[in-house]
């Protein structure tokens, strides 16, 4: 199956809003690593034994059904590695905090997003049978499940980005010759760091 | 073709198109800090890629250090090694770092400006989502995750999905003691969390012209609580006024051309916007929140809600979830809320202009003896200016906490200053998220001068109730 076909099971987080605050605490933000996160992954909500993320009838799921304005808030980006590692491949949500979905489209995490009736549509199937197949097609736009089907909306640049999994910053390279031209005209009189700390700190010991 | 401000940036940095959606554009600044960065520079090793442009880039020390002591963070272990990290990080690559305990040391957004690193019609990123107060200054600024932070490090660029333009007029001043917070408070309330999500918001009208540049940059940093990527202000005398002093006090030569150019970092007369909202100014009132997003705010005026009262069942939900974890009661007054702290300081609000407010309101009177008032500078410089004009002086008299190093402190908890389970706070930061400022504490957002007012009544107070 290529990479524009996904299936498996679900999770229903029945929440609108959800913030990377709550996806991963701060103080869970410790680890200088992109693994090893998964464990923080909603860090404060899980100590409720009735959280979702503790229900046994979920434990295979690897598509998280989110609500409205998912991933909202800070950039960081422990949000994307803690759901990755705790085994999700997707998350499908109504929408998207901005810096969240660039964040999960390059850590290979699917951000899919679908309309309102759709998680309505989702999280009623997940919580009546959450051992529903669910199959995303990428191609088709379409979520399939047992009990319906709901439109899979993406932008088709990040789709194909998606699908053919590249590598930003190798892409990137291949333009160096652009970004070399770009900065031999740049204007010379735009700011610069260098020596800016010891300038900064002779400043501050005049003033003493 | 007639170009908004945020077009004009756009087209002037664009490197490469890729595709209908994506540009590639140059980053004029690159911001860093010691928490989302580590893993950027191990990836730069093991691709052995190494830093484009170092002389663009430069790193502080905020979100975790302690704002009483250096010797503190000498004593934790984890914190000790995030620090030593991106010390480790930037002495390798030849990056400037600003260490705690040094001058010029402070939280990302508030020394940038301060040290003239933000300028018109440049683009700049953080890996932080408050970068969007650097659009105060006519910048195009977004925050970023620590992927892109490797991307820019390695490139100096960073491909951009095009966003689309929002513009929020705001007309006719607003009144007396209102501030660029309760304004902030009222657009995202209006918008909702997620109305600006893929915009780039620009602020204009009088009411924003009227607001110096501290002011400007409190309002476009709440930009990302109403879900948008950036916000931007058009260049005026005033801006021109700040950079102008800026260059003066570091010292550097400033050519007549480059103020005509920054003249020119304005949208055109009739250029157009995907989105239009145009707000009275002189209705805007003092706003706080009330629950676990900084849209559920209110004025004074108003009740704690119910969540009967919404319509929208995704609101409804929200709002139950919150009134629960906020404890409190429909109906309630903000008054009628007693707190056991308070917090000024943060990118939000931890400038000169905001702890001039907050000490202009203690003078001769004295913080609530239930209050803990935690007053934590966001520079070296804010916090040498506090004491040079005997700021500190007030704030020690009347009870406050006021530190001596500067951070993010009680904004993020990652210092030792988060909350207790159960204490409730008036913060001048800019998220009451769930756990916040401490696990299971309650956070309500707030103007400088509600900070300093409720510090002193031990409830949610105006300066007007004292």
């Amino acid at each position: 199956m290529g990479r524009e076909r996904i299936q498996g099971y679900g999770m229903p987080l029945v929440r609108n809003n959800v913030d990377t605050d709550q996806i991963i605490p701060a103080r869970f933000c410790y680890q200088p690593k992109r693994i090893g996160h998964g464990e923080s992954l909603f860090g404060n909500w899980r100590q409720d034994p009735s959280f979702v993320l503790n229900d046994p009838r979920y434990s295979d799921a690897t598509i998280l059904v989110a609500g409205s304005e998912f991933a909202t808030g800070s950039s960081r980006e422990y949000a994307v590695w803690a759901i990755k590692d705790y085994g999700f491949q997707v998350v499908i949500a109504e929408s998207f905090g901005d810096i969240f979905y660039k964040n999960a489209i390059i850590n290979d995490l699917l951000p899919l997003q679908t309309t309102e009736e759709g998680i309505e549509l989702l999280w009623e199937t997940l919580i009546h049978a959450p051992k529903s197949n669910i199959q995303i097609d990428l191609e088709k736009e379409v979520i399939c499940f047992e009990g319906g089907s709901v439109p899979a909306i993406m932008d088709p640049h990040f789709k194909k980005k998606y699908i053919l999994n590249l590598d930003d910053i190798s892409l990137t390279l291949e333009d160096v010759g652009n970004i070399d031209t770009y900065e031999a005209a740049r204007n010379p009189h735009l700011a610069t760091t260098l020596n800016r700390v010891e300038r900064f700190s002779h400043a501050g010991r005049s003033n003493e | 073709m007639a170009k908004t401000l945020f077009h004009k940036i756009w087209d002037s940095h664009c490197v490469k198109q890729i595709g209908d959606t994506e540009d590639l554009l140059y980053i004029d600044m690159h911001l860093l800090h010691e928490i989302n960065t580590p893993q950027a520079f191990d990836r730069l090793r093991e691709t052995n890629r190494t830093v484009r442009r170092p002389d663009l880039t430069i790193a502080t020390e905020d979100h975790n250090t302690p704002t009483r002591s250096v010797a503190t963070l000498e004593s934790d272990d984890v914190r000790r090694r995030q620090v030593d990290l991106l010390r480790r990080n930037c002495s390798e690559f030849d990056i400037p770092l600003f260490q705690l305990g040094e001058p010029g040391q402070g939280i990302t957004h508030v020394i940038a400006p301060e040290q003239g690193l933000v300028l018109p019609g440049t683009t700049l990123v953080c890996c932080d989502s408050h970068t969007t107060t650097h659009g105060a200054f006519a910048a195009l600024a977004f925050g970023i995750g620590t992927s892109q932070v490797e991307h820019v490090l390695a490139t100096q660029t960073l491909r951009f999905h095009k966003f689309k333009s929002m513009r929020v007029t705001v007309e006719n001043d607003l009144p007396d003691n209102v501030s660029a917070k309760d304004l902030a408070l009222s657009i995202i309330r209006h918008l909702g969390t997620g109305g600006g999500i893929g915009h780039v918001i620009e602020y204009a009208g009088s009411a924003i012209h009227s607001l110096s540049m501290e002011a400007r940059m409190t309002l476009c940093n709440m930009s990302v609580e109403a879900g948008a990527s950036a916000g931007i202000i058009g260049v005026d005398e005033k801006t021109l006024d700040y950079l102008r002093n800026v260059y003066q006090l570091n010292g550097q030569p400033l050519a007549e051309e480059e103020i005509e150019r920054w003249r020119t970092y304005v949208s055109d007369p009739d250029a157009t916007f995907d989105k239009e909202v145009v707000i009275d100014g002189a209705t805007i009132q003092e706003n706080v929140t009330w629950g676990t997003n900084p849209s559920q705010n209110i004025g004074f005026h108003e009740q704690i809600p119910s969540f009967t009262d919404y319509e929208d069942p995704s609101q409804k939900q929200a709002a139950k979830r919150a009134l629960e974890y906020m404890d409190l009661q429909p109906g309630q007054s903000l008054s009628d809320i007693s707190i056991d702290k308070v917090f000024v300081g943060s990118c939000t609000n931890g400038r000169i202009e905001d702890l001039r407010i907050v000490a202009d309101i203690l003078d001769g009177r004295s913080v609530h003896s239930d209050v803990h008032m935690v007053i934590v500078p966001g520079s070296t410089q804010v916090r040498d200016l506090a004491i040079k004009e005997g700021l500190d002086e007030v704030f020690q008299k009347a009870g406050a906490d006021f530190r001596h190093f500067p951070g993010c402190s009680m904004c993020c908890g990652l210092n030792e200053d988060s909350m207790r389970k159960g204490q409730r706070s008036v913060s001048t930061s800019n998220r009451n998220y769930e756990g916040r400022q401490g696990t299971e504490a309650m956070t309500h957002i707030a103007s400088p001068s509600v900070a300093a007012a409720s510090a002193i009544t031990g409830r949610i107070s105006r300066a007007s109730d004292l």
